[in-house]
């Protein structure tokens, strides 16, 4: 029995050994899928469970798997050091928000164990992400409309408040308050349809003059006003045309502003 | 720019000026009686130099703007060294009513990252000193000390926040819903009223512990609020708030009352805006009115007459130094005024409110804005409504003062050419001799006269009305500072398009010979020399003893 014993000590003393000096990265075929949230910035990856093998002492469970998130805007881009992104141990999918807007997202995944010890892989998906968040639409009001003594609270021009927060409630599916030749009614952002939008022919120069006689009454100046200095640039006013198009999504949630 | 601070340093103690940072700015005026004048206190503080408080935005690249709150010395337009506070800054308003010795500002902060709250996010107020004693001027240092601070809920806009004596108040959104919500106010929170907006009424007499003092519903959203203090200066304690409504209505089948259209009294008496006095945002008006007045006639709201009789024709032109009096509208679109008077009992500590009267205010063509502004006028307090062009018909601003006192009727009216029908509240010049100064501009201008500023002394028996002068870019608000006598027009635009303007105000100028009055000061230059910060609000110190004789 001693020589068993013994053996039994000796395998003891291989597993502590190598639970301590465990090298071996666990086992992980990379990213599965990913897919983009039509309204958001935002990108969802999956992938299967890593395993990691070995002596039971030494081995990570797979509720203990952390998973790295790497990006790069070219494939094969990926700078394998500090990652984007780290998983919560244990997860087979994350959610990653805040990516560049209208950009095609390249993504790498590594499993780690909890030695430190992290797979290799390269296996990239991509994801192209939106134009039509109300993020780069909220950014061109701040700078252009919702300035202090315009579209603000208190007494906008129009009643018409464009600030964080409060812009797109006030604007998609809400009456321009001004009427088209015929009578009808014009809302300030009809979704998917930016041409009918008042706020787009407001801000959109060839629309505009358009406008003036199909609404057959003053429409006031182009805005920003010209007496402003301010000019939008064609990419911002194809921004708010984007995001009207793409039904006037609002990603985030809306914060609320609607009294 | 003309200095002012010898001669102010020779008169006596009077009464307050306000000069709110804000298109609602609340600004007083210092009357030219010296039989009215109250003698100083003994120990009086001596005037203390002028400043100017900005919130504003500092451009900081890729690392987004900084809010913060800072002070300029009104002499050069420098930022006095260690006045930049990171802070974001909703209001400012200087306590111009407060007692001899005290120098406070009200800084409404907003705690939601934004300048402008929504309904239940974190908004405070901040009764601020600067401090220029404990570092002398001769570094030219000064520093903001946080005397107080009180969480109040979410206020709506600057340009409804004022002071009077004692007290401070604004417009915050209400609990339309009737669920109980609080935005805090004193400890344990207020509960607010199941209304959509509330004027909130805070005790400043111990201006390290606000007290919520009044908390009165409103189902409809001011576009001014204006503070005055007590018509007697004896009262320590008070004054009036009165708040501005504009409408959208259509203008009595009548076609107007008499001239003055006064409704002296009457009113609403839960506390609510008065019928048909539309909020801000019930209902936008039909008409455009984001500058552009040069389109094709037919404003479609039914709400252009009336005016025309009263604001074209020999509204004044330009030939400076005529006289511009001119008749109350009497027709038009309806707005309203509705005063509030404000009265605290010694004993039980209690502050009680309740409405003085409410005016109807006739202005032209529907979709013009209105400005209000305190003012004293004959020893009067009252407010200073400005109203744009109409969008059709003539032309022409004008600027009617509404006393708060019993009838309310509207006494005199000045008119003075203007296309903008956008116009923001008037500043106020309180030590202008032989009578107060109203400066007008609009947003925009039109598309074919660029924005422009206006001087209008409120004589009495007849006004001068400056040529105009181009404010070269939008009108955002206007505020005057007292010790240097200038006017500032903040100006805050996308990326670098962003200026504090002043203009220095020559008096003599406009009294003696009709000619221009403001001189833009060429920013940059050791005359006017401001930091690189976005102006978002600007107000002024203005000693209570200013124009005293």
């Amino acid at each position: 029995m001693r020589p068993l014993e013994l053996g039994s000590i000796s395998l003891v003393l291989v597993c502590l050994t190598a639970c301590t000096t465990k090298t071996d990265p666990p086992t992980f075929e990379g990213i599965a899928a990913s897919t983009t949230d039509p309204d958001c910035l935002s990108a969802t990856l999956s992938w299967q469970p890593a395993t990691d093998t070995g002596p039971s002492q030494a081995h990570t469970p797979q509720d203990q798997i952390a998973y790295d998130v790497y990006l790069a805007t070219a494939p094969g881009g990926e700078a394998f050091g500090e990652p984007a992104f780290a998983s919560v141990t244990g997860q087979a999918a994350i959610t990653l928000s805040g990516l560049p807007q209208q950009s095609v997202v390249y993504f790498v995944v590594r499993a780690r164990d909890a030695a430190g010890n992290q797979d290799d892989n390269r296996v990239e998906q991509s994801v192209t992400t939106a134009t039509k968040s109300f993020f780069g639409v909220q950014t061109i009001f701040d700078n252009f409309c919702a300035v202090v003594g315009c579209h603000v609270p208190g007494d906008p021009p129009r009643g018409l408040i464009l600030s964080d927060g409060f812009a797109r409630a006030r604007i998609v599916d809400q009456p321009a308050n001004t009427r088209l030749l015929d009578g009808g009614e014009i809302d300030l952002v009809m979704p998917y349809d930016a041409d009918v939008s008042y706020l787009f022919v407001k801000i959109d120069p060839p629309l505009f003059e358009a406008g003036m006689s199909e609404f057959g009454r003053a429409e006031g100046t182009l805005m920003p006003a010209p007496q402003t200095g301010a000019m939008l640039q064609p990419q911002e006013i194809a921004t708010i045309q984007d995001w009207i198009q793409s039904g006037a999504v609002s990603c985030p949630a809306d914060a609320g502003g609607d009294q | 720019m003309n200095d002012r601070t010898d001669w102010v340093r020779t008169r006596a103690w009077l009464t307050g000026c306000s000069l709110l940072g804000g298109v609602g700015a609340a600004c007083s005026l210092i009357n030219a009686y010296p039989q009215v004048v109250p003698a100083p206190p003994a120990d009086a503080a001596p005037p203390t130099p002028g400043a100017i408080a900005v919130g504003g935005r500092v451009p900081t690249g890729d690392a987004g703007d900084q809010f913060i709150l800072t002070a300029l010395d009104p002499s050069t337009g420098l930022e006095f060294p260690g006045a930049r506070t990171p802070m974001t800054v909703s209001a400012v308003v200087y306590d111009a009513y407060g007692a001899s010795g005290r120098d406070l500002w009200y800084v409404f902060e907003s705690g939601a990252g934004a300048i402008f709250p929504l309904p239940g996010e974190p908004f405070f107020v901040d009764t601020m000193q600067l401090d220029r004693t404990t570092t002398p001027p001769a570094n030219g240092g000064s520093q903001w000390h946080q005397v107080g601070q009180l969480q109040i809920p979410a206020g709506v806009s600057y340009a409804t926040t004022a002071a009077a004596l004692n007290y401070v108040a604004y417009v915050a959104y209400g609990d339309p819903d009737g669920d109980g919500g609080t935005g805090g106010c004193a400890d344990g929170g207020v509960e607010l009223p199941a209304a959509n907006y509330a004027l909130i009424v805070l005790d400043t007499s111990d201006p390290t512990n606000l007290q919520c003092a009044v908390v009165l519903p409103l189902d409809t959203q001011p576009v001014a609020l204006v503070g005055t203090p007590p018509a007697d200066p004896t009262v320590t304690f008070g004054g009036s708030l009165s708040l501005g409504y504009k409408a959208s209505t259509s203008p009595p089948s009548d076609g107007g009352g008499s001239a003055g259209n006064a409704e002296g009294g009457g009113g609403p008496s839960d506390g609510t805006a008065p019928d048909g006095a539309g909020g801000a945002d019930a209902g936008a008006p039909a008409a455009e009115d984001d500058g552009g007045t040069d389109g094709p006639a037919g404003s479609d709201d039914g709400s252009t007459g009336g005016a025309d009789a009263t604001v074209g024709g020999d509204a004044g032109g330009s030939d400076a130094g005529g006289a511009v009096a001119c008749a109350p509208p009497t027709s038009g679109s309806i707005a309203h005024l509705t005063t509030y008077g404000l009265s605290h009992d010694p004993i039980s500590n209690q502050t009680s409110i309740g409405m003085q009267s409410d005016v109807s205010i006739y202005y032209p063509g529907g979709a013009t804005d209105l400005g209000f502004a305190a003012v004293q006028l004959d020893q009067t307090w009252g407010v200073l409504v400005a109203t744009g062009a109409a969008q059709t018909g003539p032309g022409g601003g004008m600027l009617t003062f509404y006393p708060l006192q019993e009838s309310s009727s509207a006494t005199t009216s000045w008119c003075f050419p203007f296309a903008d029908p956008v116009i923001k509240a008037p500043a106020i010049d309180p030590c202008s001799l032989p009578a107060p100064t109203a400066f007008v501009t609009g947003t925009n201008g039109t598309s074919a006269v660029p924005n422009q500023l206006y001087a209008v002394m409120l004589s009495p028996d007849g006004g001068i009305v400056a040529p105009s002068t181009p404010l070269g870019h939008s009108g955002q608000t206007l505020s005057f500072e007292p010790f240097k006598s200038t006017l500032l027009a903040p100006y805050s635009q996308e990326d670098d398009n962003f200026e504090l303007t002043a203009f220095a105000f020559d008096v003599a100028t406009l009294v003696d010979d009709g000619g221009e009055p403001l001189t833009r000061e060429q920013t940059g230059t050791p005359d006017w020399n401001p930091p690189k910060v976005r102006p978002n609000f600007v107000a002024t110190r203005s000693s209570v003893s200013l124009c005293s004789p």
